[in-house]
């Protein structure tokens, strides 16, 4: 790619982030296929560095490579974040998101390890000679040295017949098994493997899982084998971790550079609000 | 020879020692600037070169991987967070003139270790310390003198990286201790928690101090202290060649002219790229719309069945590796992702052809290695599960 294209990009990206433009920019040729993958957001990471204007991140370091100064300011950075191409948004919300997550007093981070983030996977499952859709909250669990996982946090009302037969396994810190902390890239297809292992199916969940709703009968029927997982069909992030917000981060795969993980949502929040919002999609 | 010239040669001798060891170092991922540090913006660093005093330069601050004071203070600033007050502190307190040497000599070592006291003798091999204390060269990264001179060991950005975790380390301290009292300009080095040269920060400030700390921390953990030095370019680098390789054995397998022999010897090295027999492989078409998974070895001998005579694949030269995360049983799990053009000819005619966005998952494996009779810490990389993001015809 040269240097050209990429400015061509950068003007492109700013344009994309300010004006809302609906462009199709993308044609079959190798330079404009690089160009693409260096503006999509391609991981929910990806989406992490460019948040946090992180002094690492992939797309300084492309520009880096090609000589040219990265001069996006952070707050140009989360604007181009938002998903221009099938979404209107209040030019006053955005505004005054972005204002305060660059608050240089208060600034607003985003943490792969804290707490306030949830992954929302929509799978389908066989169950009863049928396909059906069951979405299945995962959150990371992390230890103080950063040590991290994804677990099983809840499970959205499905089909399942509810059973009260299932006896939770206790925690006692002899979990072995775990869905491994990259999953999420991938659209965790760990979950193929971890539904499979019935022997350490309990190392999979959260510990308060089994006391949310709609979670014995859907474990019951892992476990005795009545449904089978297919695959993950979908996946969405809900970011609370940071100010008085709340927004959903979702993928969207198009030939425009505004393109790749993108806040689809965006909402203020007081504190009881934000618990509300836990408390549903957790299902307590 | 006169007086004068005596007078004239010494102090010349004594002009060019003290310019050598204030002297400012910024190192550059390939290279060295001489000079005088005048100014750091959260972008940019001013300087006066050696070479040409009187005439200030300005770098782009993304390509100084390492700075080091002529007083031995040391500041990586890719971990530098220009709204963070406690780094506005350790900006300050290196750039300030009154800043003090740094009590002792510094080195810092492989895996994660920082040695001080004072240097007493270095040979080919060592350098020891007046407490006895002996230190294989071969584990050394950076060496900073009492006096402010210093050397970089190996690749410069493997060594801003275990710096910059230390000085993660320092602001970390700095924002968790009590709010500083003191209002003067003393020696900060790495090691220690900086001490402003203003007021201290408020105690809300130190809250977000340590709030972004706890971010970056993340990150300093994964490369720095638990990968016990592997660098994330090292990673990378090991990560795409791991899957070029596999790539290239996938060419093996649909060439029609190798024979039996080959092709089970291309499966079974493919196999020992991927971390367990378990990694699940997913498939798409442009034909249908739907993704199929398999794991590894089935995968492997569905592709040694393709109905082609040769096939191409090609690779877009950007990949996007993302930061390594550490799991529960010491491993480090990351993700590349990467585009690939397939093209399958038949009778000398393209079939088939599409790009697809791919996402492969990498493990990195860290673990003890005797050789010859002495134990080391090797690292690897392997292959886990590929996942396909989208499919395009061509």
């Amino acid at each position: 790619m040269n240097t050209l294209l990429l400015r061509t990009g950068w003007l492109s990206f700013l344009f994309l982030a300010f004006s809302k433009l609906t462009g199709q920019v993308f044609v079959n040729d190798a330079g404009a296929r690089e160009k693409h993958f260096v503006y999509e957001v391609k991981q929910i990471d990806e989406f992490f560095e460019r948040f946090n204007n992180d002094s690492n991140s992939f797309i300084r370091r492309e520009y880096e490579s090609y000589h040219i100064k990265f001069n996006l300011s952070r707050e140009q950075l989360i604007k181009s974040l938002f998903n221009y191409e099938s979404h209107s948004w209040d030019s006053t919300l955005i505004n005054a998101f972005v204002a305060s997550a660059v608050n240089i007093n208060k600034p607003l981070l985003l943490d792969f390890y804290g707490d306030g983030w949830f992954a929302e996977a929509d799978c389908k499952f066989e169950y009863n000679a049928a396909v059906i859709e069951i979405p299945i909250i995962l959150r990371i669990e992390a230890d103080a040295s950063k040590r991290a996982k994804w677990v099983v946090a809840a499970i959205k009302p499905n089909a399942i017949k509810q059973e009260a037969t299932v006896v939770p396994v206790a925690d006692n810190g002899g979990k072995q098994k775990f869905i491994n902390p990259a999953s999420h890239a991938n659209s965790f297809i760990e979950l193929a493997r971890a539904f499979e292992d019935k022997a350490h199916l309990s190392d999979y969940f959260d510990q308060s899982f089994f006391k949310r709703t709609n979670s014995i009968g859907f474990y019951n029927a892992l476990l005795k084998g009545q449904i089978r997982f297919i695959t993950v069909k979908d996946v969405k992030y809900h970011y609370l971790q940071v100010g008085s917000w709340i927004f959903t981060v979702e993928n969207f795969q198009r030939k425009a550079l505004n393109s790749g993980w993108l806040i689809s949502h965006l909402k203020s929040a007081t504190p009881s609000e934000k618990n509300l919002f836990i408390k549903t999609l957790l299902e307590e | 020879m006169t007086l004068f010239r005596r007078l004239l040669l010494f102090t010349s001798v004594f002009l060019c020692s003290t310019a050598i060891y204030c002297q400012d170092k910024i190192y550059l991922q390939n290279s060295i600037i001489q000079g005088k540090i005048t100014e750091i913006t959260p972008t940019e660093l001013k300087y006066l070169p050696l070479e040409k005093s009187g005439t200030a330069l300005m770098l782009p601050l993304s390509k100084a991987l390492i700075l080091v004071n002529g007083r031995g203070m040391v500041l990586v600033p890719a971990k530098e967070d220009p709204g963070n007050p406690s780094m506005k502190d350790l900006v300050a307190g290196f750039l300030s003139p009154d800043s003090n040497h740094i009590a002792k000599d510094q080195l810092f070592t492989m895996p994660r270790n920082k040695v001080e006291g004072t240097i007493t003798k270095e040979d080919k091999y060592a350098i020891y310390l007046s407490d006895g204390t002996k230190v294989d060269k071969k584990s050394l990264v950076a060496l900073i003198y009492s006096n402010g001179q210093s050397m970089i060991y190996g690749p410069t950005d493997q060594a801003a990286v275990l710096l910059g975790s230390f000085q993660e380390e320092a602001v970390r301290a700095h924002a968790s201790a009590a709010p500083p009292v003191s209002a003067a300009a003393t020696p900060a080095d790495i090691s220690s928690a900086p001490t402003p040269v203003t007021a201290g920060p408020p105690a809300a400030d130190t809250t977000l101090v340590a709030q972004k700390a706890a971010a970056d921390s993340a990150q300093a953990l994964t490369f720095a202290t638990l990968a016990k030095g592997v660098s994330k370019k090292e990673f990378e680098e090991k990560a795409e060649k791991k899957t070029t390789q596999f790539t290239e054995y996938l060419k093996i397998l649909c060439d029609k002219t190798a024979g039996f022999e080959e092709l089970n010897k291309a499966i079974a090295q493919t196999l020992t790229l991927f971390v367990n027999e378990n990694a699940i492989i997913e498939t798409s078409s442009n034909n249908r719309n739907n993704v199929s998974s398999l794991k590894i070895r089935d995968y492997l001998l569905k592709v040694k069945k393709l109905q082609y005579d040769k096939i191409e694949i090609e690779w877009t030269h950007v990949q996007y590796v993302s930061d390594l995360k550490p799991g529960p049983d010491g491993n480090f799990y990351g993700v590349v992702s990467f585009e690939q053009v397939f093209r399958g000819y038949r009778d000398g005619k393209l079939v088939y052809s599409d790009i697809t966005r791919k996402n492969a998952t990498v493990v990195l494996k860290t673990y003890q290695k005797s050789i010859e009779g002495s134990t080391t810490s090797v690292w690897d990389v392997l292959l886990s599960d590929v996942g396909v993001i989208s499919t395009k015809a061509l």
